[in-house]
């Protein structure tokens, strides 16, 4: 479970985020929606360790995480997944290769190659294997990055817009995968400032909040 | 209130300095994996990383093994030189040479200008090193002309060299040269006859046995002729007759006259104060007197004085090296950022991020320092052979000890300088990285 307590957020004097309280249970399809700006992607740097906030409570899974010395690194690499809108993958890799590093750094060495060629057919990336990350198409770069995002078979999957450079077939694709893990007992947390894909997925059980002004409220 | 946030906004920021995490728990497969999959994803970085490094280590290797050259052979060339030396910057004549030899009975070699005479006399072991053209003796070789029957720099044809009691002028004798002997008696060996030279006073003797004959050439410097050519007006020799009917040759050839008189031995040839109408011994300020602690200083300030020439250059190639690593450090690692950020959201910590570039550097710099050292020796090679073609001077071989310096200086050069390039990727923030690309 993931509860944050009057988080704030300032970059210099701008404030983004002012009293973000937040708790999202297991198996939870969570989405966020909001305007440009709004501090969509801080909100999420927050929840992912990426970033501190100026000041609040994060509490995962029971555990203060600023009070108490955890290593964000090993949270980030065994606790979360992640799926980004740009992708982010290591372009000059090839698939395989890139899905395999979240195992080095989760040190999982047993059956590697089978588990990712596994997951890899699972995506119906098996045709693509050894080819550079460069050379993909848009759509199969983020299945890609989804599968590595659940290759460590993570307990939270954060998504900051990950249709946002997708069409939409390639989109209802990505989502169908998020809420198959969510199935699968998983934790989504989806961003988006499509309030129409926060409404459909609302429609289909998801909890829907919106950032505005620093403040979030459930919709 | 806004006031009040702000404040309580910078004591988190202070409590979140404290709040450092944990040590990062490190298997060495990872680590491994980790770094091999970052030279892969940057092969032509670091391929590129690769030859700076290659030019690098191969222009200070080179500098280093030259460097090491000339030094042994700068030491060598010293280590030949014999201890007891006197150098004389003016132009001697052998009085002067019995003079140095009386008052520095230890001396056994005199360092003159090539056109110094070097008078040698054969029993004392008394050798002559001239100069040449350059004025630092260092630069000059040694002869032993002591050797050849050693009158001045030319060896004897026939006859001997002047005694003591000659050099003394006890008795007078003369060595001349074969051309003036041919002129003066139609033979190369006129030994016994008198010759005389007519710049003297009547009142002086002026007749000279002849108890030598030495090779014309003189074959070290080029300018001798025009040497020869400033006497030629103004001095007259020919054969002595007891009726003073003096058989005047005009002089149109080179040549060479050394002979005794009641003072002391003489040498027409290199008297130039003769020119001026009168004859007197060279000044102590015209010539001067290297001892051995003398000789000593100018090697010591010689080697100083290349060591720190070379030194400076050397520096400033590691400068330069070091300067040109960073500037691709640093852009690399501005182009690296995005996968700093990437590698750090999927969980690699800090350590390992740092760690990867000093590694890889490692790496990249081992195997460079390896392949540019070995290019330096092979070029060093041609060098010596181009060297050695040209004449030059380097006897000495090569050695490993500058290869080995080489190789742990650049080797530790990279590594630090890997260290900025590590910090600036370990402070990266991931926000940062991913954000603005
Ligand atoms: N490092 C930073 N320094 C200064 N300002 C920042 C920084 N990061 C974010 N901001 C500001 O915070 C605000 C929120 O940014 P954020 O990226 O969270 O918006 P968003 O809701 O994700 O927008 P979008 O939908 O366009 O992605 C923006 O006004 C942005 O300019
Ligand atoms: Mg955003």
């Amino acid at each position: 479970m993931i509860k944050l307590v009057n988080i704030h957020k300032a970059f210099g004097k701008k404030i983004v985020l002012s009293g973000i309280n937040l708790e999202i249970n297991e198996g939870e399809f969570v989405c966020i929606v909001g305007n440009s700006g709004a501090g969509k992607s801080t909100l999420l740097n927050l929840l992912a360790l990426f970033d501190l906030p100026t000041f609040g409570e994060y509490f995962l899974d029971g555990t203060n995480v600023y009070k108490n010395n955890i290593d964000r690194a090993k949270v980030r690499s065994s606790t979360f997944g992640f799926v980004f809108q740009t992708f982010h993958l290591l372009e000059e890799l090839t698939v395989a290769e890139n899905v395999k590093i979240p195992l080095i750094y989760a040190n999982k060495n047993a059956d590697v190659e089978t588990r990712i060629n596994n997951m890899l057919g699972k995506f119906g990336l098996d045709s693509i294997i050894n080819t550079k990350c460069k050379y993909l198409s848009g759509g199969e770069k983020q299945r890609v990055a989804f599968v590595r995002a659940v290759i460590n078979n993570p307990k939270y999957i954060l998504c900051d817009e990950p249709t946002g450079n997708l069409d939409n077939k390639n989109s209802q694709e990505i989502i169908q995968f998020l809420k198959e893990e969510q199935k699968n007992g998983k934790t989504i947390v989806f961003i988006s400032h499509d309030f129409k894909t926060v409404e459909e997925l609302k429609n289909e059980g998801a909890t829907t909040y919106e950032i505005n002004a620093g403040q979030i409220k459930r919709i | 209130m806004k006031v009040q946030l702000h404040m309580k906004l910078m004591l988190v920021k202070l409590k979140e300095y404290k709040n450092k995490r944990n040590g990062p728990k490190i298997t060495h497969g990872m680590f491994f994996k980790h770094v091999a999959t970052s030279v892969l994803s940057n092969r032509t970085r670091v391929l590129l990383t690769f030859l700076g490094i290659v030019i690098s280590s191969l222009v200070f290797c080179i500098a280093v093994l030259r460097f090491d050259l000339q030094y042994k052979q700068l030491q060598l060339n010293y280590s030949n030189y014999p201890q007891n030396v006197v150098v004389a910057k003016g132009k001697l004549n052998p009085v002067d040479i019995i003079n140095f030899k009386t008052n520095f009975s230890d001396i056994n070699v005199i360092v003159g200008r090539l056109d110094t005479i070097g008078y040698i006399e054969e029993n004392k072991n008394l050798s002559v090193c001239p100069i040449g053209v350059k004025e630092n003796f260092l630069s000059g070789y040694i002869y032993d002309f002591s050797n050849n029957g050693g009158v001045y720099l030319s060896s004897l044809a026939y006859g001997r060299s002047f005694n003591d009691a000659e050099i003394k002028g006890l008795e007078s004798s003369a060595i001349i040269n074969k051309t003036t002997a041919k002129i003066l008696f139609g033979t190369e060996n006129p030994l016994g006859m008198l010759v005389r030279v007519d710049y003297e006073s009547a009142t002086q003797t002026n007749a000279y046995k002849i108890i030598g004959v030495i090779d014309d050439s003189f074959g070290m410097q080029s300018d001798y002729s025009d040497y020869i050519n400033q006497y030629k007006d103004n001095i007259n020799i020919g054969i002595y007759t007891p009726e003073q009917n003096i058989s005047n040759k005009s002089i149109n050839y080179d040549f060479s006259i050394f002979y005794t008189n009641n003072l002391s031995l003489e040498s027409i040839f290199y008297n130039e104060k003769y020119i001026d109408g009168e004859y007197k011994l060279f000044t102590n300020s015209e010539i001067s007197f290297f001892s051995f602690k003398d000789h000593e200083k100018q090697y010591n300030e010689s080697l100083e004085s290349f060591k720190s020439s070379y030194g400076t250059f050397v520096i400033v190639i590691i400068i330069s090296e070091i300067i040109a690593l960073n500037i691709f450090m640093l852009f690399s690692i501005k182009e690296r950022i995005e996968e700093i950020g990437i590698r750090k959201a999927i969980g690699s910590n800090n350590f390992y991020i740092m760690m990867q570039f000093m590694l890889e550097y490692f790496i990249i710099g081992l195997f460079g320092t390896i392949i540019g050292i070995l290019c330096a020796n092979f070029i060093n090679q041609v060098f010596i052979v181009v060297d050695s073609i040209k004449d030059a001077y380097i006897f000495v071989a090569p050695s490993m000890t500058p290869n080995i310096i080489v190789f742990f200086v650049s080797n530790s050069i990279i590594l630090l300088t890997s260290l900025i390039p590590a910090l600036i990727a370990r402070k990266t923030q991931i926000t940062d990285a991913l954000r603005f690309i």
